[in-house]
C-alpha cells in the first residue's frame, strides 16, 4: 500500500503526478472520483489535460490549499457574489504571466476539473486585460480581425456614438 | 460613329486600368449609351465589392475562430471572462465591436443587457444627461434582456415606450422615474399592470413640468383607483412624493420614504404642498395598511398643517428606524399617533428657534418610550438667543426608558451649559451619548462639574473645533471616574461629516492639533475602550 495521503494523477500524454490528497480537492471533481474510489492505489487519469498544463494546475492548488479550507461549505451568495470577491494577488498574476494559449488551456482545465477559484482568478485575469481598451486594442491583444462588414460597422458607429456620449 | 470610333480613343480617356472586355463595349456607342453602360458597369462592380467585403468579413470571422482565446475557451468561458469586467458600465457595449463572435455571444446573454439597461439609464439619470439613449437602442436592450428582471430609471419618454410594451412591464423588478404630474395618467396605466416582480419604485413628481396641476388634481387623476393586493407582491420599498400614498401603500412594504415637492421640481417660490400627503388621515390608513414597515421617512411631505387624528392608532411592530422632517406641531402630532417598538431609530430634526426649543415642550409618551432618540438640529438664519430652553419638563419622569440619544448639531450652532446639564438631567438612564458638533468645550465642562448620567457607558464626541480641547476632555473623563461614572468606551473625533453635502465628506480643521500619547494613557487608565481620531502624536 502506498502513501493514503497522496495519490497519483495521469496526464493525457502519460505524465504522472504524485500529490496530496487535500491539495487536489479544490478540485470538485477529483473530490467527488477520491470519495467514490475510496482507499485505492490506482491512479488518477486526467484525459483532457496535459503535463505543462496539470503541472501549473497542481501549482496553483498547493499554493491555495489554505484558501479551500476558509471558502468549504455551501456557497450562499452565489456566482455574483464569489465573482465580486474574487481577489487576484500578486501570485496569481505572476502565476498567469504565461504565453496565452497556456493561460487559456490553464482556464479550460480548471473549468473541467471544476476548480472554481482558478477559473475565478484566470477568468479575472483575462478580464483585467480587456479592461478600459479599445475594440482595436483588444483586437491587437488577441490578434483577433474586425470581422465586421461595412454594413455592420455602419451600425456599430451609431452604437460607439452613443457609448462616447458621457 | 459614336463617342469613341476605336480602341485607342477610348484608352487616351482612361488610365488603362480596366479590362479590355470592359473597354470594348463602349466602341461606337452614342453619349448616352455610354453612361447607360457605365452605370451598368459602376453598380456590378460595386456589388462585387460588396460580396468580396462579405467575403473578406467571413474569412476574417474564420481566422477569429482559429485563435487561442475562441479555440481554447468555449463560450461559456468567453462569458464567464466578460462578466468580470464587469457589464456594469456602458463602456462595455464596446465589447459587442470587438469581433462578430463576441457581439454574438453578448447578444444571446439577457444578463448583459439588464445589467446595461439598468446602469447605463441609472447613470444617464442622476448625471442628467437626460434621454441619452436612443429608443431602438433601450428597446433592443429591452428585448435582449427577456426573461430577466430588470431595472428601469427614467423620465417620461421612458414612460411612454414602456407603455407600448406591457410584456416587459411585467418584468420590472425597480422602477425609478422623474415625471411631471402630467404623466400621473400613464403612470397609472402601466401601475395597474400586475407586476409580480416589482421590489422598488421610485417616483418624484414635478409639478414643474406640468401644466399647473395643483395636488388636489393630482388627486383627481389617481381618482379612487387602489392597486389590487396582490399587484405588487414582492414591492418592499416605495420612495414617493406623499400625493401618491396611500394609494401605493402595499403590506409587503419594508422600506417606505415620502417626500414633498423638491425644490429643483417646484414652480412654487415658497413651501409647496402639490404633491404632499392629503391629509393626517390619509397617511395613517397608508400606515396601516403596511404592517411589515422596517424604516420610514417622512421628509417635508406632510400639509403645513395636520390635526391630531380622531382615534386612528398605528402600530408597527417591525419598525426600526423612523425619520421625520416636518414643523414641530406636525412632528408632535405624528410622534404622539405612531406608536413605536422601544428599539426604533427615531431621527427628527428641528430648526432650533427661540420659541422653538430643541426638546418638546412637554415629554411625548411615545418617544420617551424608545432606545434611541436622534435629533439633527440646524438653525433657521435668523438671530437666536437660545438653543434650547430649560423648561424643565423632562426632569423627573423617571419611567423613560430612553437609553441612546444622538444628538446632531453639525456646524455653527453653539449650545450653552445650561443646554447640556438640561440634556444630560433629562434622560437619567443614558447609556450612550453621542453629539456631533462645531466645539464641544461646553459639554465637557458640564460633564465635568456636574453629575453625568450614573448610566452613561459610551460617549462618542464628533467636533470641529478641537484645538487644545484635549486636556479638557482628559481632565473631565478622570472628574467623571472620580465619581464612580463608568464610561467603558470613549470616541473622540476631531472631525465632523457635513451633512449639507450630497456626497457626504468629512470636514477637517487643520489648525487642530493631535491628542498626545501622554493624554491617550492617561485615558486608557479610566476607560477600557478610547477611540482616537486622528492618531495620536508620538512625541509632545
Amino acid at each position: 500500500m502506498g502513501d493514503s495521503n497522496r495519490l497519483t494523477l495521469v496526464a493525457s500524454d502519460g505524465g504522472k503526478f504524485v500529490v496530496d490528497k487535500e491539495v487536489v480537492q479544490m478540485s470538485v471533481l477529483l473530490k467527488n472520483m477520491i470519495e467514490d474510489l475510496g482507499e485505492t492505489d490506482e491512479s488518477i487519469p486526467i484525459p483532457n489535460v496535459t503535463s505543462p498544463v496539470l503541472t501549473k494546475v497542481i501549482e496553483f492548488c498547493e499554493n491555495h490549499r489554505t484558501d479551500a479550507a476558509r471558502t468549504d461549505g455551501p456557497n450562499v451568495d452565489g456566482d455574483d457574489a464569489r465573482m465580486r470577491t474574487a481577489v487576484v494577488s500578486d501570485w496569481d498574476r505572476q502565476f498567469f504571466d504565461v504565453d496565452q494559449d497556456l493561460m487559456f488551456e490553464i482556464i479550460v482545465a480548471a473549468n473541467y476539473l471544476d476548480i472554481k477559484s482558478l477559473v475565478d482568478v484566470g477568468c479575472k485575469v483575462v478580464a483585467d486585460m480587456i479592461k478600459g481598451k479599445s475594440p482595436q486594442e483588444i483586437r491587437d491583444l488577441f490578434d483577433i480581425v474586425n470581422d465586421f462588414s461595412p454594413e455592420e460597422e455602419a451600425a456599430l458607429r451609431k452604437e460607439n456614438e452613443w457609448a462616447n456620449d458621457r | 460613329m459614336g463617342l469613341f470610333a476605336t480602341l485607342d480613343d477610348i484608352r487616351t480617356s482612361t488610365s488603362f486600368l480596366l479590362p479590355e472586355r470592359d473597354l470594348a463595349a463602349f466602341v461606337r456607342l452614342e453619349a448616352d449609351e455610354v453612361r447607360k453602360t457605365s452605370s451598368a458597369k459602376i453598380e456590378a462592380y460595386t456589388a462585387r465589392i460588396k460580396t468580396n467585403q462579405h467575403h473578406i468579413a467571413d474569412l476574417c470571422s474564420i481566422h477569429n475562430a482559429a485563435l487561442p482565446l475562441h479555440v481554447e475557451l468555449p463560450p461559456e468561458l468567453v462569458l464567464e471572462i466578460f462578466r468580470h469586467v464587469p457589464f456594469a458600465s456602458r463602456w462595455n457595449i464596446r465589447l459587442l465591436h470587438v469581433c462578430r463572435l463576441w457581439r454574438s455571444i453578448l447578444q444571446r446573454t439577457p444578463e448583459f443587457w439588464a445589467s446595461f439597461l439598468s446602469h447605463s439609464l441609472e447613470r444617464s439619470y442622476w448625471r442628467g444627461y437626460g434621454w441619452s439613449m436612443d429608443e431602438p437602442m433601450f428597446l433592443t436592450s429591452l428585448n435582449r434582456s427577456s426573461p430577466l428582471a430588470v431595472q428601469i430609471t427614467g423620465a417620461e419618454r421612458h414612460l411612454e415606450i414602456l407603455r407600448t410594451v406591457p410584456h416587459h412591464v411585467v418584468r420590472l423588478s425597480s422602477l425609478t422615474l422623474a415625471i411631471g404630474a402630467s404623466s400621473v395618467d400613464t403612470l397609472f396605466s402601466i401601475l395597474r399592470i400586475k407586476l409580480p416582480l416589482l421590489e422598488k419604485l421610485v417616483l418624484k413628481l414635478t409639478c414643474k413640468a406640468s401644466n399647473g396641476l395643483m395636488g388636489t388634481e393630482i388627486l383627481d387623476k389617481i381618482g379612487p383607483w387602489a392597486p389590487p393586493a396582490d399587484n405588487f407582491p414582492r414591492l418592499q420599498s416605495l420612495d414617493v412624493n406623499g400625493v401618491l400614498f396611500p394609494t401605493l401603500a402595499a403590506p409587503t412594504l419594508k422600506h417606505l420614504r415620502l417626500i414633498g415637492c423638491l425644490k429643483n421640481l417646484c414652480t412654487s417660490p415658497t413651501s409647496c404642498s402639490r404633491t404632499a400627503v392629503p391629509s393626517m388621515d390619509a397617511l395613517l390608513s397608508g400606515l396601516q395598511r403596511c404592517p411589515a414597515l422596517v424604516t420610514c421617512k417622512l421628509v417635508a411631505c406632510l400639509p403645513a398643517r395636520v390635526t391630531a387624528s380622531r382615534g386612528l392608532g398605528v402600530h408597527l411592530p417591525e419598525l426600526r428606524e423612523f425619520c421625520i422632517y416636518a414643523n414641530p406641531s406636525t412632528t408632535r402630532v405624528i410622534l404622539e399617533t405612531i406608536t413605536f417598538p422601544p428599539h426604533t431609530f427615531l431621527t427628527t430634526s428641528r430648526c432650533i428657534t427661540a420659541q422653538d426649543p430643541l426638546l418638546p415642550t412637554t415629554p411625548i409618551p411615545t418617544v420617551l418610550a424608545l432606545d434611541t432618540l436622534s435629533l439633527k438640529a440646524w438653525n433657521s438664519g435668523t438671530p437666536y438667543q437660545r438653543q434650547i430652553q430649560r423648561d424643565g419638563t423632562y426632569e423627573g419622569s423617571s419611567d423613560e426608558r430612553l437609553t441612546s440619544l444622538v444628538l446632531d448639531f453639525g456646524v455653527r450652532i453653539p449650545v450653552v451649559e445650561a443646554d447640556w446639564q438640561l440634556i444630560l438631567d433629562s434622560f437619567v438612564r443614558l447609556a450612550s451619548l453621542t453629539v456631533r458638533i462645531d466645539s464641544c468645550r461646553t459639554l465637557l465642562r458640564v460633564l465635568q462639574r456636574g453629575q453625568p448620567p450614573r448610566a452613561l457607558e459610551t460617549l462618542s464626541i464628533s467636533c470641529l473645533k478641537g484645538r487644545r480641547v484635549q486636556e479638557l476632555l482628559v481632565r473631565a473623563i478622570e472628574d467623571a471616574a472620580s465619581k464612580h461614572l463608568r464610561v467603558r468606551r470613549l470616541e473622540f473625533r476631531q472631525a465632523i461629516y457635513d451633512l449639507h453635502c450630497r456626497e457626504r465628506h468629512e470636514k477637517k480643521n487643520r489648525s487642530n492639533v493631535p491628542m498626545s500619547a501622554e493624554q491617550l494613557s492617561r485615558l486608557k487608565a479610566v476607560v477600557a475602550a478610547v477611540i482616537i481620531f486622528p492618531e495620536v502624536r508620538s512625541a509632545d
